[in-house]
């Protein structure tokens, strides 16, 4: 029959990997011999009209609006190819679990679809990163900025915006956190447990994560706060923000303190408060001389130590085993997940938990991802999606 | 063949029918960036970009000129914010990326930056390299023509 018929959708964007995918569904469909489904640009429309559509068919059409013609062998297939690219336009975007129009499309749009959220993820470019978080902090929302490339200046300004407002703000450059058992960022899963750790090093925080889970324990919360908290600059400003919240939480019993070796004042400066803590702290400066027990506090100089002084302190020991990952790690039990109650903590709630279920892996790393998703590139949401199926 | 057309209309130097030829590929084919959009913007890019020597740039800048002018009616939104970045000379990074590698980087440079421009959308990577192959092709095919005491010349 050639191109007798089209489906016009007024002033309709789709990516086009969607527009071909529809393409695509209706070519598959018997007696359906091709469809174009094109912008109806002037051009456009006269590549149509030319190939037999007639005029009338697309006649007041913008090059804004979306066209669908279907070329059917006969007047049944074309009116089921009709129908099919009518429902295929009106139903969701193929890709998107959810409708584009509630995708939000900056940290305002995001906060009008979560009024209660307290928590805001930042992964954008650098250049913009420091703009957004500024935005989340001043709306009361904790940051986890995941983007890098913030200069250290930028990073100064935001963490003293989120002292002076009693909020954390994890990173810039922070890849890892796990609040109330809600991995953010990259993290692994892990049983929720007594420790609570504050890291300026992401692997690190991961490392001593795993051991511990390894040996039969948990996290309460793993607040990441980027890798440069510790610079003489920046002075540990979240690292000892993130101290105070693991002190003040009940499920916290023992804190853990990661970092690479910081400057030597800020050092002093996070024992200092680690001391003034009524918990059991223990600090690992990566690569640090190790130094004696002060009080409540343990220094180590590496990951594995720390690990195994938390476990020390809670009364577990730690068996060789827990190190080597034995055969078979990747069909490890179920029962994992991190998952509690938003309500359980008084220190940090995050307005995400996971919805998905977490798959079992195969790889020794027993990495988990959770994906962020940024819903523009210069602007940050509050949701993060949950990767199901990681590999 | 609206591509081909393009790419034998800029090397006389004839600006009408170069005009002409761009205006006739704005805002067709496929996509949300109509394929020939992005073969126009891949085009005219790398005209900018590696300013070939044989051709004359007056005539790019009337091409981009009349297409900046004509893609608010002529082609979807998305497609004429390229053209207006274009005409302010800003091409998409990974664009960039390959004229540079073009211009002063390895074979493995440009292998790599083109991957990457292929791998977007659903055509519109591979649309605006074509657009790419294809100045380079006409400034190839502009250069052979050029007269040999021209040619001597432009070699000083």
């Amino acid at each position: 029959l050639g191109l007798t018929h089209a489906v016009v959708r007024r002033s309709t964007y789709r990516d086009s990997v969607q527009l071909m995918s529809i393409a695509a569904a209706l070519e598959s469909m018997p007696g359906v011999e091709r469809a174009a489904v094109v912008m109806a640009t002037a051009a456009n429309v006269e590549l149509l009209v030319d190939l037999g559509l007639p005029p009338s068919a697309v006649e007041g059409v913008t090059p804004s609006d979306l066209v669908v013609a279907p070329a059917a062998t006969d007047a049944a297939s074309l009116d089921a190819a009709l129908q099919r690219a009518q429902a295929l336009l009106e139903g969701e975007p193929v890709t998107q679990g959810r409708p584009a129009d509630s995708r939000p499309r900056s940290l305002i749009g995001a906060l009008r679809l979560a009024p209660a959220a307290n928590l805001a993820v930042i992964s954008t470019p650098g250049p913009f990163a420091a703009a957004e978080a500024l935005k989340a902090l001043k709306r009361g929302l904790h940051v986890f900025c995941f983007s890098d490339n913030v200069s250290l200046g930028d990073e100064v300004r935001l963490k003293r915006v989120a002292e002076q407002r009693g909020l954390l703000c994890m990173g810039p450059d922070c890849g890892t956190s796990i609040i109330d058992g809600v991995p953010i960022g990259f993290a692994n899963a892990t049983r929720p447990g007594r420790v609570g750790l504050v890291s300026a090093s992401g692997t690190g925080l991961q490392e001593v994560i795993c051991i511990l889970d390894r040996a039969g324990e948990g996290v309460s919360q793993a607040i990441g706060v980027g890798s440069r908290d510790l610079h003489q600059e920046v002075g540990g400003a979240m690292m000892r923000a993130g101290l105070q919240l693991l002190g003040d939480d009940p499920a916290t019993e023992v804190i853990v303190l990661i970092s690479k070796p910081p400057a030597d004042s800020v050092a002093a400066a996070i024992v200092g408060a680690a001391q003034a803590v009524a918990k059991p702290v223990v600090v690992c400066f990566l690569g640090a001389e190790p130094a004696p027990t002060a009080g409540t506090v343990r220094l180590t100089a590496s990951l594995a130590e720390a690990a195994q002084q938390a476990l020390h302190v809670l009364g577990r020991a730690l068996a060789q085993e827990d190190f080597t990952p034995p055969d078979g790690w990747g069909a490890a039990p179920a029962g994992r997940r991190p998952e509690r109650s938003l309500a359980s903590s008084p220190a940090v709630r995050s307005s995400t938990r996971p919805s998905a279920c977490f798959a079992r892996q195969g790889s020794s790393s027993r990495a988990r991802m959770a994906q962020i998703t940024i819903s523009s590139s210069t602007s940050a949401t509050i949701s993060t999606r949950w990767a199901g199926r990681t590999r | 063949v609206a591509l081909r057309r393009l790419v034998d209309a800029v090397q006389p130097s004839d600006r009408g029918s170069a005009v002409a030829a761009g205006l006739a590929l704005l805002g067709l084919g496929p996509g949300l960036t109509p394929s020939g959009d992005d073969a126009l913007v891949g085009f005219l890019g790398a005209w900018r970009w590696l300013s070939p020597r044989a051709l004359d740039d007056d005539i790019r800048r009337a091409m981009l000129g009349a297409l900046v002018d004509r893609a608010p009616s002529g082609t979807t939104s998305v497609s004429a914010e390229f053209f207006h970045h274009l005409f302010h000379g800003r091409v998409s990074e990974p664009l960039l990326q390959l004229f540079e590698a073009l211009i002063a980087g390895t074979q493995h440079d440009v292998q790599r930056a083109a991957d990457r421009i292929a791998a977007w959308g659903a055509s519109s990577g591979l649309d605006t390299l074509s657009g790419v192959h294809a100045l380079l092709l006409a400034a190839r095919m502009a250069q052979l023509h050029v007269a040999p005491d021209k040619e001597e010349a432009a070699w000083d």
